[in-house]
């Protein structure tokens, strides 16, 4: 998405610098000397990252309500899957569910697909279309609520309206059979939508 | 012992029982998407905690900072790593499909 709002870029580059120079800091352990050459990094490192990453739209209130939600879901998703794997009869009944988004294509769906693999239960297998194909270890769980949630919680940083960005979903590539695998075989091939 | 001592030290073993936890996970499970489960989820906990239980041992808040990003890349590659390896399973076109 192209932006032609400048104030967003500078505070893009602005954060990027000072992220940038944290990291830097970071790094070389505060060494003074190391500045001669970081200043120089700082800069390059800011330019080049708005180049191969266009600043999008974000909310510091979005993403601020998104991290202690993810700490605690990862902590239940770690201990859900340990449990699991020592106890002796080994609880698990996978299935693969296909949910559809209603993300728009972008860094939202791809942050989304990441953060799916680290929440209780579930693994992102692949992203096509406007499906989201998820490996859920246990299939019995409410996994569909689950997922709506953290949609609406991402859209939240990206500032996305959902409601809007699943019409032009649909008009990009209609899908209206709700399309869930609960065959759990291990090997079968998802359907393609 | 100081009680910062002992809650590092708790965290830390805390940590080192979902790294076996995950190994055990990846010996246990049937298949490569299971295995995927245990590894990702229960690895980035037990780094987690136990970046958690450094941060306090760290002689500068320059160093618990590193610990920190640490974790954060560790978690960007665990969950990434995951999914292209499931990627590949779901479409059985990997070289030791069969």
């Amino acid at each position: 998405m192209r932006l032609t709002d400048p104030s967003l870029r500078v505070r893009a580059l602005l954060l990027r610098l000072a992220l940038f120079a944290l990291l830097w800091w970071v790094l070389t352990e505060g060494r003074p000397d190391a500045w001669l050459i970081g200043g120089l990094v700082v800069f390059a490192a800011s330019g080049l990252s708005l180049i191969l990453s266009r600043p999008t739209p974000w909310s510091a209130i979005g993403l601020a309500r998104f991290l202690p939600f993810f700490l605690l879901r990862s902590w239940r998703g770690g201990l859900d899957v340990a449990w699991r794997a020592c106890w002796p009869s080994l609880p698990i009944a996978p299935v693969i569910m296909s949910y559809r988004l209603r993300l728009p294509p972008g860094r939202a769906r791809v942050f989304m697909t990441a953060v799916v693999s680290l929440l209780p239960g579930t693994l992102s297998a692949e992203l096509a279309r406007n499906r989201l194909h998820i490996h859920v270890l246990d299939g019995r769980a409410p996994i569909l609520n689950d997922l709506a949630d953290l949609e609406t919680r991402v859209a939240a940083i990206f500032r996305i309206d959902l409601a809007a960005a699943q019409r032009s979903n649909d008009l990009v590539s209609p899908d209206a059979v709700p399309c869930v695998d609960r065959s759990g075989r291990m090997r079968s091939r998802v359907q393609r939508s | 012992m100081t009680i910062i001592e002992i809650l590092s030290l708790v965290l830390l073993g805390t940590g080192a029982f979902f790294f076996l936890a995950g190994s055990i996970g990846l010996m246990r499970m049937p298949d490569r998407f299971t295995r995927l489960h245990a590894l990702t989820k229960a690895d980035n906990v037990g780094l987690g905690l136990i970046v958690l239980g450094l941060m306090p041992l760290a002689p500068d808040v320059r160093d618990a900072l590193k610990l920190g990003l640490i974790w954060i890349l560790v978690a960007v590659a665990g969950a990434t790593g995951a999914h292209l390896i499931a990627k590949r399973a779901v479409r059985d076109d990997g070289e030791d499909s069969h």
